[in-house]
């Protein structure tokens, strides 16, 4: 599925930290977090709300919140990110990287045309006068299949309906060629009709353009249809990673397992597949874990996943020891993940599990 | 749009024409009654007799009003008991310079008020914001008058580089009549700045959260253009509004800094008087006053709705 | 509203939340705090002059005394100096206090008592009886307080009293327009409409469940236009139309002073200062009231 494992990764993350000072304590968003990105590839990082996902696609352009407090390293083919000067990161942002956002009607700037917005950026990064840049935003708006691309050159956002918007956006991100688009929840705020046709423009355009795009997303189903690999955060932490099929087929994290377990299943028999939410929330860390962040809502804890939050480790255990990015890893201390639909002694309701502890299902 | 504005051009019409209403009521309230106080000499009985016939005194209000209103129209706003002078030559003669005090004003508090309330706004919390704030309250606290006072004190009396007072028309040359407009301009202007510049600050320190900023940074905009384009670009319409609410304080303004400087404006003419009771010259004067704060306030309104992009394509019925 | 205890379904009375609303916002940004506190400190120190400082009056403020005309300051038992009748400056001083504060002040509570139930009256029943109401506002807005001072200046003769209500008029319409604003904002809310549904009469819902909710951006506006009325008394002094001399105010001085800024510069400074520092204590005050009070601080 994807070609560059010769040449490096377009995108690099090295133990990415994020934390915030807040009024009572510091908030730890993101923790040790590593990954690789590589052209022409779709990452999705996959996580509920609070798991961290958008704050390292913002630390990616240095566009975190203010207050934020980031370490780590970033690379950008050769060059770190974190190292680089603002005037430096300026000339990247909506050129080399750009990023996409949830919710276009307050990304966009309201008093200002949406041909405006676009054409900003190509004068920006390729000097392009007015008329140069009006011609090539109507390029754009046919590439994004924008309708009647002439009259909406000088429409108001809120003019236009959602998914024209998001179009728009995109046609901003995608203007000046980026060789990675970060899109953070880009159809969340979609209808599901027009949900489709926006990830089908994504993917077309990524496939076109030779874009590489890193897709932030709490929705599985949107996994599936994009993406080539995925992780998995949780309370700012990476709990797996593994191409998207086997993902889906054979997850190997316990909160993985929880996830698809919550999505619904069209043409499944209703009856003999429920929905198993997890219960609980994502927890907001204060401190470095002492325990498995996700033991509190594990129905797999055991004593030993309450002594360290557990490492990546390969999954399977015990192939090679080369790690390649492709490798399905998993942030447990469990080598398979017992399957619920067939319950064995440690799980059958009254019998104790061996060396099993209580707190499954409980709310936290 | 357009209805929107036809809308407001109305209402202001309407408010016109209450005002005369005010005006005219106000006068028959005066002691002694109108016609002593319009005639020329208020003991002759003769005098007041003509007076009586000439304004139609005996005749029913309404019928009185109408009259008026032509009169008014017709730019016949009667004669100056005390100076014999033409009540309508006083006040052309007179508004151009309350003009031009009055507009330098407001490009003075433009211009300082804007780029502090955004250097405040930029960083907030921190060094520029406090200082810029509380020197914004302190202009806010000033008395104008006092702060005239203390300007010629210092800068005629003392160190003799401006002018004391008093005006020198654009015949004279442009140079001394800056020089004299100097002091009187940074007197009114400086409580207009403090409220802008709050608004401002208000206005943009919300705007740099908004997402939108978020996304002109994530396109690689240089900061001044996320500054100066995008943020302040929004938080205009709020700035506008709020200059338009300030004007009722400038016109008290004009009229102390005219009395303080000693500049032949309407707001020296309408103190006069008041104090020598010429009745014709003071209704023309506060009639020329509240028709022109009524015009300004419909200039502000329809800017805000020319500049407000939602109400610029969409007809919104009812937009205050 | 109704004072009393906090009960399990009566919320605390507004007073009480908003102290811990203050409170609360004291604790977290301690500069601006410290800010309010000196305005409200200098506040408080102004009123108690105003009450309590002719008591300490050396002088009659209206005591002429030629032989010491335009006396410095420092000179022998006068601190502040004499002005062109010799009278005592520092009497003036604490005299004049009164003269202003009280302009100030009670113009403020006059617009409030007359636009608060103005604007709920318009707000509340709406339709023609609104527009009729912001119309007569309207051309309230068309007069600035100086207008009408002179206006009734003209009419009668110029004395504290109408400059009080030439002030206290000018504010009606804006005080209006925000207690409008928040009943239209509270009058459409489920539980009024439930107080309506129970045949609860207009007057009842006005006073017990819209009154509460309008009093907080009123009460905000209403200490932020305490300053501005403070000047404004102040300007109106200034022009002669306002306190006649000789009654000692500050603005009046300041009128006085400027024949004889030449030779007696001082005269121009003090009362100027004290009209300064004033409206600076009250501003501070009141900036501080608001940032507490206001839901969404954009401090």
């Amino acid at each position: 599925m994807n070609t560059a494992m010769n040449t490096g990764p377009l995108l690099r993350i090295e133990d990415l930290r994020v934390s915030f000072r807040t009024a009572r304590g510091p908030v730890l968003a993101v923790n040790r977090v590593s990954f690789s990105l590589h052209d022409n590839e779709v990452l999705a990082i996959v996580g509920e709300s609070g798991s961290g996902k958008t704050l390292t696609g913002l630390s990616v352009l240095g566009i975190e919140p203010p207050g934020a407090w980031v370490t780590g390293q970033i690379w950008f083919r050769d060059e770190e990110l974190r190292g680089a000067s603002q005037r430096r990161l300026r000339d990247i942002r909506g050129a080399s990287i750009a990023m996409i956002f949830q919710e276009p009607m307050t990304a966009l700037n309201p008093s200002m045309t949406v041909g405006r917005q676009v054409a900003e950026v190509l004068r920006r990064h390729q000097g392009l006068s007015v008329q140069d840049a009006r011609s090539r935003v109507l390029e754009l708006f046919d590439l994004v299949r924008l309708p009647s691309p002439d009259r909406h050159l000088h429409s108001y956002p809120h003019q236009l309906s959602g998914g024209m918007r998001q179009r728009v956006m995109i046609a901003m991100a995608v203007a000046c060629g980026p060789a990675l688009l970060i899109a953070d929840e880009p159809t969340t705020a979609l209808d599901p009709t027009i949900e489709a046709q926006i990830l089908n423009l994504l993917n077309d355009l990524r496939t076109t353009l030779g874009m590489s795009v890193l897709l932030i997303t709490h929705n599985l189903g949107v996994v599936s249809r994009m993406a080539d690999r995925v992780i998995v955060m949780y309370a700012g932490h990476v709990l797996e990673q593994a191409p998207t099929a086997e993902l889906l087929a054979a997850p190997a994290h316990p909160y993985t397992t929880g996830l698809l377990g919550a999505v619904p299943q069209p043409g499944s028999n209703a009856d003999t597949r429920r929905l198993t939410p997890i219960a609980g929330q994502v927890p907001l860390l204060r401190a470095e874990p002492t325990h498995c962040v996700f033991s509190p809502r594990c129905a797999y804890a055991e004593p030993r996943c309450l002594t360290a939050q557990p490492a990546l480790r390969q999954v399977p255990p015990g192939q090679v020891d080369i790690i390649t990015d492709n490798a399905h890893q998993a942030a447990c201390v469990l080598d398979r993940i017992p399957d619920p639909a067939y319950p064995t002694p440690a799980t059958a309701p009254g019998a104790p599990a061996p060396g099993a502890q209580a707190p499954g299902a409980q709310a936290s | 749009m357009s209805w929107l504005i036809a809308r407001q051009v109305v209402i202001a019409v309407v408010t016109l024409l209450l005002a005369t209403v005010v005006v005219f009521g106000a006068v028959h309230a005066l002691p002694g009654g109108p016609a002593t106080a319009l005639s020329a000499d208020s003991t002759s009985p003769a005098a007041l007799a003509a007076t009586m016939q000439r304004y139609g005194f005996n005749q029913p209000l309404p019928v009185q009003y109408v009259r008026w209103i032509g009169q008014v129209l017709s730019g016949q706003l009667g004669t100056s008991p005390i100076t014999d002078i033409p009540v309508a030559t006083q006040l052309e003669q007179r508004l151009p310079i309350t003009l031009e005090l009055g507009v330098l004003s407001l490009l003075f508090a433009v211009a300082l008020g804007v780029p502090a309330g955004v250097a405040a706004a930029v960083r907030p919390g921190r060094v520029t914001d406090w200082v810029a704030s509380t020197v914004a309250l302190g202009g806010l606290s000033l008395p104008h008058f006092w702060f005239g006072i203390l300007g010629i004190l210092i800068f005629a009396v003392h160190l003799h580089v401006l002018p004391s007072g008093g005006f020198v028309p654009l015949s004279g040359g442009i140079g001394e009549n800056l020089l004299h407009m100097v002091m009187p301009m940074i007197v009114l202007g400086t409580g207009l700045a403090a409220v802008i510049m709050r608004q401002t600050r208000a206005a943009m320190i919300e705007a740099l959260g908004a997402d939108y900023v978020r996304t002109a940074r994530a396109k690689g905009m240089r900061e001044w253009q996320v500054i100066w384009i995008h943020a302040l670009g929004n938080s205009l319409i709020t700035v506008i509004t709020v200059i338009g609410l300030q004007l009722g304080g400038l016109i008290a303004g004009v009229v102390t800094v005219e009395e303080v400087f000693n500049i032949p404006g309407i707001g020296q003419l309408t103190l006069d008087s008041v104090y020598q009771r010429d009745y014709p010259t003071l209704q023309g004067a506060v009639l020329l006053i509240a028709a022109g704060y009524i015009i300004v306030n419909l200039l502000t309104d329809v800017c805000y709705t020319l500049i407000n992009p939602r109400l610029r394509v969409t007809v919104t019925g009812g937009a205050t | 509203m109704t004072a009393g205890v906090a009960g399990p379904d009566r919320p605390a009375p507004v007073s009480a939340r908003a102290a811990a609303r203050i409170v609360r916002a004291a604790r977290a940004r301690p500069r601006f705090a410290a800010l309010a506190v000196v305005g409200a400190v200098g506040s408080l120190i102004v009123v108690l002059v105003a009450i309590f400082g002719p008591l300490a009056a050396p002088y009659n403020p209206n005591a002429v005394n030629f032989n010491l005309v335009l006396a410095p300051p420092g000179t022998a038992h006068h601190l502040l100096g004499t002005d062109q009748l010799g009278r005592d400056v520092l009497s003036r001083m604490l005299y004049g206090a009164r003269t202003t504060l009280a302009a100030g002040i009670v113009s403020t509570l006059l617009g409030t008592a007359v636009g608060l139930p103005y604007g709920m009256i318009a707000g509340y029943f709406r339709g023609p009886v609104d527009m009729l109401l912001m119309r007569i506002a309207d051309v309230m807005l068309a007069f600035p307080f100086l207008l009408l001072a002179v206006g009734l200046a003209a009419i009668s003769q110029p004395t504290l009293w109408t400059a009080v209500l030439a002030l206290g008029v000018a504010q009606v319409p804006a005080i209006a327009r925000i207690a409008r604003g928040a009943t239209l904002e509270i009058r459409d809310l489920e539980y009024v409409q439930a107080a309506l549904v129970n045949g609860e009469s207009d007057l009842t819902i006005l006073r017990r469940q819209i009154l509460p909710n309008v009093l907080r951006p009123v009460t905000v506006q209403t200490t932020v236009a305490i300053p501005t009325s403070i000047v404004g008394a102040s300007i109106l002094a200034f022009l002669g139309l306002g306190v006649q001399p000789p009654t000692a105010d500050w603005g009046g001085m300041l009128a006085q002073a400027q024949q004889y800024l030449y030779q007696s510069p001082w005269l121009g400074v003090f009362p100027g200062v004290a009209i300064f520092l004033t409206a600076f204590c009250f501003n501070l005050l009141g900036d501080g009231i608001t940032d507490a009070l206001n839901p969404r601080r954009q401090r």
